[in-house]
């Protein structure tokens, strides 16, 4: 996919994810690097409908009518050739929380900081189901000789409760649902692997060991040569498209068929869809969103 | 002497102008209440144009007349006399309305009582009465486009993956007319929850989600066919989204359900009543009512009653009277596609084929607050 399949929605974003499509042809978005959520108007107007500080690193509409976001705490970013790039997160770098935000107002109460006595270390990205709450992945933090094991975790919109679905993982960061709901999608950024998991109910996946005596769920796709997965979204037909660093998109089918499409951004982080079917990528490390030809 | 004859004439004309201007001046008033916002006093606000002490026009007393969520007129509308602001300038009266809430619709209409005071005439008492004035309570105009815009894309990133769908839907199972298309409502599929008599309603992603049949089997299908294979009783997709719904077991004739800024003007009643295995509808609306919708009907009806009607209660699902709200995706010839604005209203805007149904099985209520 070169820049003729591409139209700008917006520039001059700061490290934008989390994209969300409205019915208006409008956008919100996340800038991970100004701490910031955004409105895009349908003409391609930017304005920021809250300051929150940290790193919102994903959002979602939620069904009260908030935007949720997964707040990563903070992380550094460095300049270059006229990138945006992120860095390594310090010994010491904030832990991070979810936070929702009135539309209306920009109002931003915090929901969640930890579950069961443990903080969230980087929360990355989100999904509501139909019943209302949400799954959310905790990336953790990369640090430059190591770093943190996250986990999936499901909390109701309401802040009144919270729970861990399953950890550890490595890096987990897109989070989505099958059309049906009954199948849970992460992506892993470090190993490059998607994985499914059969959810029994909500905030529940089925734990049955799957390729390891140790390791529930379907490996669904674990591609060849270096490549690791950010965000992703699940389009009309279950197929999920994953944001996949460096320089691409990967398309998985519900069966595990995977296909690979070049982007001309390093980074290529989330995307989202329309009513329509029209898809819309982050180019992170340029500071754009911009609309794709899928075909 | 000519002097004398021009001042007299000018002094009659004056005096004819006078007359003239104390018979053509009418007082005018209109509303000038805000929304009500935030900490805005709830109190009815209007401004009336300056009265000329000349023309002759004594204000004997100011109402306002006012209800929430349906119009009656002025006559049956809520009332209170106003009193003058010296330093507003403006009439204010206290409408008592602690009760309402966010997103009630509220309609104002003033009247003033004047006389005139013409010489050698009975002082008859007039009224002049403002234009009709309608706002939502708490809530700007932006507000309310903002609401319904976050209902569409909850709606649509549900409902609308894919604009033609085969049945089952995830989340929306519970098909409430059966499998029937009515005329212009096309066939509804309802949350679980929302089949149950306890349900009440939230913002957020829609109750009910309603469908245009299938498209035509084949080119030379007839009309006829068509229609009949409507009520086949088999679900036989692709089905088109053509809108959805929020719905609400009546549990007070007066009291709309709130969908935070949209206006509660939108909701009406769908008539208590059996819906029948064959597509019918048969309405079971309360003996007489003076108000249309005054009337709680919320007694199951029991099989007795049932059998009276001439139908058997196995082959018919009974509902109470149900406060309803539709939105349909305006598929008009400018507008195919689906993101375009949704309309609020009791029908769809596009036509939808399927079996008629009886006149009042939906109607809006004349019920006020």
């Amino acid at each position: 996919m070169s820049e003729r399949n591409l139209r700008d929605v917006a520039t001059g974003l700061c490290f934008p994810e989390g994209p969300i499509a409205l019915a208006d042809g409008s956008f919100l978005v996340v800038g991970i690097e100004a701490g910031r959520v955004s409105r895009i108007s349908a003409d391609g107007v930017v304005s920021t409908l809250a300051d929150t500080g940290g790193g919102p690193n994903g959002a979602a509409l939620g069904p009260d009518g908030r935007v949720y976001i997964c707040n990563n705490g903070g992380m550094a970013f460095h300049h270059s050739d006229g990138l945006i790039l992120p860095g390594h997160g310090e010994e010491d770098a904030a832990t991070g929380w979810i936070d929702a935000i009135d539309l209306e107002t920009g109002v931003v109460e915090t929901l969640y900081r930890e579950c069961d006595g443990r903080p969230l270390i980087a929360p990355n990205d989100l999904v509501f189901d139909a019943a209302g709450g949400f799954y959310f992945t905790d990336h953790g933090k990369s640090r430059k000789y190591d770093r943190d094991r996250g986990g999936v975790y499901y909390a109701q919109a309401d802040g009144s409760d919270i729970n861990r679905v399953w950890a550890p993982m490595e890096g987990p960061n897109g989070i989505g649902l099958s059309p049906d709901g009954d199948t849970l999608y992460v992506a892993e950024t470090p190993t490059g692997r998607l994985w499914a998991f059969d959810i029994v109910s909500p905030g529940k996946i089925d734990r049955s060991p799957g390729p390891a005596p140790w390791q529930p769920g379907r490996l669904l796709a674990n591609p060849t040569g270096y490549h690791m997965f950010d965000s992703l979204a699940v389009d009309a037909a279950g197929d999920v498209w994953i944001g996949t660093i460096p320089n691409g998109l990967t398309r998985v089918s519900p069966d595990g068929d995977v296909t690979y499409y070049p982007m001309p951004d390093l980074l290529p982080t989330n995307i989202c869809f329309d009513a329509g079917g029209q898809a819309y990528v982050t180019l992170s490390s340029q500071g754009r969103l911009a609309a794709f030809d899928l075909s | 002497m000519i002097k004398r004859l021009t001042l007299a004439l000018v002094a009659l004309l004056l005096g004819a102008l006078l007359q003239t201007a104390a018979f053509a001046q009418t007082p005018q008033i209109r509303d000038v209440t805000g929304n009500w916002i935030d900490d805005e006093p709830r109190v009815l606000k209007a401004r009336m144009l300056p009265i000329l002490a000349a023309t002759g026009v004594r204000i004997i007393r100011v109402d306002a007349t006012f209800a929430r969520h349906h119009w009656p007129g002025r006559d049956q509308a809520h009332r209170v006399t106003a009193v003058f602001d010296q330093a507003s300038r403006e009439w204010r009266a206290n409408p008592v309305a602690g009760a309402a809430r966010r997103g009630d619709s509220l309609f104002v209409q003033w009247e003033v009582f004047y006389r005139r005071l013409a010489i050698n005439q009975p002082q008859q008492t007039e009224v002049a009465v403002s234009p009709l004035s309608e706002k939502t309570i708490g809530c700007a105009q932006a507000d309310t486009d903002l609401d319904l815009l976050l209902l569409r894309t909850m709606a649509q990133s549900l409902l609308v993956r894919n604009p033609e769908v085969v049945l089952p839907l995830r989340g929306y199972t519970v098909p409430t007319h059966l499998m029937v298309s009515l005329r212009n409502m096309g066939f509804t599929m309802a949350k679980t929850e929302v089949a149950t008599s306890a349900n009440t309603v939230r913002f957020g992603p829609p109750d009910l989600a309603m469908y245009a049949p299938r498209p035509m089997a084949r080119v030379n299908e007839t009309r006829r066919e068509y229609v009949r294979r409507l009520r086949d009783g088999v679900p036989d997709g692709p089905y088109r989204l053509a809108g959805w719904a929020y719905a609400q077991t009546q549990r007070d004739v007066r009291r709309r359900p709130s969908l935070r800024c949209v206006p509660s003007k939108h909701w009406f009643v769908h008539e208590a009543g059996f819906h029948l295995n064959n597509g019918g509808f048969l309405p079971t609306p309360p003996g007489r009512e003076g108000v249309r919708g005054e009337t709680r009907v919320v007694v199951m009806a029991d099989t007795a009653n049932a059998i009276a009607l001439g139908i058997t209660p196995s082959r018919s699902v009974w509902h109470p009277r149900i406060w309803d709200l539709h939105m349909w995706i305006d598929r008009g010839p400018e507008c195919r596609d689906l993101s375009c604005p949704t309309v609020i209203q009791i029908a769809s805007p596009s036509f939808i084929d399927g079996l008629p149904t009886p006149g009042n099985t939906f109607f809006r209520s004349q019920t006020f607050e």
